[in-house]
């Protein structure tokens, strides 16, 4: 299940994208919260507590009981977080709140584990889909749905129906949508031209012969 | 084969900018592993062709290759020796805009060694400063 944490966060009243720059030059970084039937809070959160949430988690589904300054707390969901491109840091972040007994939708990883059998054969490991959205009870979010592709063969397909959920959880997607498949190894073309030009070089001179012996008998 | 479009609304265009950074295409999104732009340049389909040739022969049919680029840019070519005027040159070639960031090729079902291998031997046909890329949890 999808680890729970707690993070300090105080509303913003500056907007902007100059009043932003400034506030991230200060160690901190812009969010929001938002949800059904709850109004929208613009919110700042130190940098460097982030990260160290971020850092911890090894996947994106993070609930968080956000404790806002002056205003109780709140469960949420990281809903977006925002990197620059090339520096990678922390831009803004989205927190969706969330009620215990409400269905939320997610996103989640596939993450596969062990190397195939077919692939050890030389086939190639073809993952479609790298993230699935479900729909499940918070205390259900996993952080991952995890799959042994240890005993998939060439040609072999795995299906959204055949990845393992936990109680509780729903993919949005059909079941027979593929998620894997270990495709046969590519024959290469040029060995196979050669082949054939042997082939062909080795019959020329057998025509040859025929076409000799056929000959002196005109 | 290089890659052109197949049809254009316009034969000309205007250079256009290169300021500023990708905002777009900027994550790992189909395959695992990514090359990343870090300058910024226009890169002509040969070069694309090239990278993708290298790309394949080091990965050995052992992966697959995403490309992320398309050069949609044509780029003009004066003749040699004729004076200024008479209009703007005939099209030579077909470019892709390229802005720090931007993720050019993406290689999937390889090991990480041979990934970083291959796009070592495609940075060199690039003239832009290039990184390695894994797909982010985050």
């Amino acid at each position: 299940m999808s680890q729970r944490s707690t993070l300090q966060v105080a509303p913003r009243k500056r907007s902007g994208t100059g009043a932003l720059k400034l506030l991230r030059r200060e160690g901190l970084v812009p969010a929001v919260v938002y949800g059904k039937k709850f109004e929208n809070i613009n919110l700042k959160v130190k940098a460097k507590e982030l990260r160290d949430l971020l850092a911890r988690s090894t996947s994106a589904n993070i609930l968080v009981d956000l404790h806002i300054e002056g205003g109780g707390v709140q469960l949420a969901l990281i809903q977006d977080v925002t990197h620059n491109a090339l520096s990678g840091n922390l831009i803004h972040i989205d927190f969706h709140a969330i009620k215990e007994d409400e269905v939320i939708h997610a996103r989640v990883p596939v993450r596969l584990v062990g190397e195939s059998a077919g692939v050890k054969l030389g086939g190639l490991l073809e993952h479609q889909i790298h993230t699935l959205e479900i729909s499940c009870l918070p205390k259900d979010l996993p952080e991952a749905i995890v799959y042994d592709i240890s005993a998939l063969n060439t040609g072999d397909f795995v299906h959204i129906r055949e990845l393992p959920f936990p109680d509780g959880v729903h993919p949005k997607l059909a079941g027979d949508v593929i998620v894997i498949h270990i495709a046969p190894p590519r024959v290469s073309a040029e060995p196979v031209a050669a082949a054939e030009a042997g082939k062909a070089g080795k019959g020329k001179p057998a025509a040859k012969a025929a076409a000799t012996k056929q000959a002196p008998k005109k | 084969m290089a890659l052109i479009p197949s049809r254009t609304k316009f034969r000309k265009s205007h250079r256009g900018s290169r300021a500023g950074n990708a905002s777009r295409g900027t994550k790992v999104d189909f395959g695992e592993y990514g090359l990343q732009s870090l300058g910024r340049a226009w890169i002509t389909s040969q070069q694309i062709e090239a990278c993708r040739v290298a790309i394949n022969r080091a990965l050995k049919r052992k992966g697959k290759v995403w490309i992320r680029i398309f050069p949609h840019k044509p780029i003009t070519k004066r003749p040699p020796e004729t004076r200024m005027g008479k209009g703007k040159g005939a099209p030579e070639f077909w470019v892709a805009v390229v802005r720090p960031g931007l993720v050019l090729f993406e290689i999937g079902g390889a090991t990480e060694s041979v990934a970083k291998e291959a796009f070592r031997l495609a940075s060199a046909k690039l003239g832009l400063r290039c990184r390695f890329l894994a797909r982010d949890a985050h």
